[in-house]
């Protein structure tokens, strides 16, 4: 079942956030990240629970357009826990977020994965109609 | 010199957005909305540089939050100089500038994506110390 995060799930949220980025964050950290979803109007956290325990994690968030003045939906998070990985949940995830796509009028949706994701996330993506079509470049200024 | 759009700018900016989508049908009164939306923005920057009074570079850039970052940063979606006048360092200034506002305003890094053909573009962004990062994924909900 994927349903709405809520402040209980906030420990398994923490979990899966250390799954995708190899560091577990401070309690601080993901209470900032937890209150930024919650103040903002245009992002949305869910959670996959199978049997009362959260196994899966997805952000998502609206984005306006400019050139095609459009709102597209970018994928922000998509997690899975490692024992739960090629069991079809993050297909059931990346469609979820496509049918919010379709309810809030986007045009499509986009997400970002990092270089070195290349063998098992970019297969994956690919394999569900999604192409690579630009990179992100990115500046620290602090 | 560098300062803020305002709407009456949209028709003189306009021909940059033709330059920097030319296979594109642009539909001009609704880019015209997002424009003015983004002149009236509180997250949404929207830089003109003006050589001899005419804006020849343009750029627009919002303050995001990120949860990756668990902070705000500053993503850049638009950034044009009109054809005619590159290679005179606009775009660096465009640039530096908009890091500087945006440092300013407490955001931790500068972000943008660009299509894999626009190669000139990533050497211009690499020398500006940008770093190629990832890459974007979209997928089409239409047709």
């Amino acid at each position: 079942m994927i349903r709405k995060s809520e402040y209980k799930d906030k420990q398994t949220i923490r979990r899966l956030f250390g799954i995708l980025t190899g560091s577990m964050m401070s309690e601080q950290d993901l209470m900032n990240r937890l209150n930024f979803i919650e103040n903002s109007s245009v992002d949305f956290l869910y959670v996959y629970e199978v049997n009362d325990s959260v196994i899966g994690l997805l952000g998502f968030r609206i984005r306006e357009n400019i050139e095609e003045n459009s709102r597209y939906g970018e994928i922000s998070v998509i997690v899975v826990d490692s024992e739960y990985q090629r069991q079809g949940i993050g297909k059931q995830l990346i469609e979820y977020s496509e049918q919010l796509a379709g309810l809030l009028n986007c045009k499509g949706t986009w997400l970002i994965s990092g270089f070195g994701r290349e063998d098992k996330a970019h297969r994956f993506y690919k394999s569900l109609g999604y192409d690579s079509t630009g990179y992100r470049f990115v500046k620290r200024i602090i | 010199m560098i300062r803020k759009a305002t709407e009456n700018d949209f028709e003189k900016v306009y021909p940059l957005f033709e330059q920097l989508w030319p296979n594109k049908d642009l539909d001009k009164d609704a880019l015209r909305i997002v424009f003015n939306r983004g002149v009236h923005s509180t997250t949404d920057v929207l830089l003109c540089l003006e050589y001899s009074n005419e804006p020849v570079g343009f750029c627009a850039y919002a303050m995001v939050n990120n949860l990756w970052q668990a902070g705000y940063i500053s993503y850049m979606y638009a950034m044009v100089v009109d054809e005619k006048h590159r290679g005179k360092g606009f775009g660096t200034l465009l640039i530096r500038e908009s890091m500087r506002d945006s440092r300013q305003k407490g955001m931790k890094r500068m972000e943008l994506d660009s299509a894999f053909h626009r190669e000139k573009a990533h050497e211009f962004y690499l020398k500006l110390g940008f770093e190629k990062r990832a890459f974007l994924f979209s997928h089409s909900l239409e047709g």
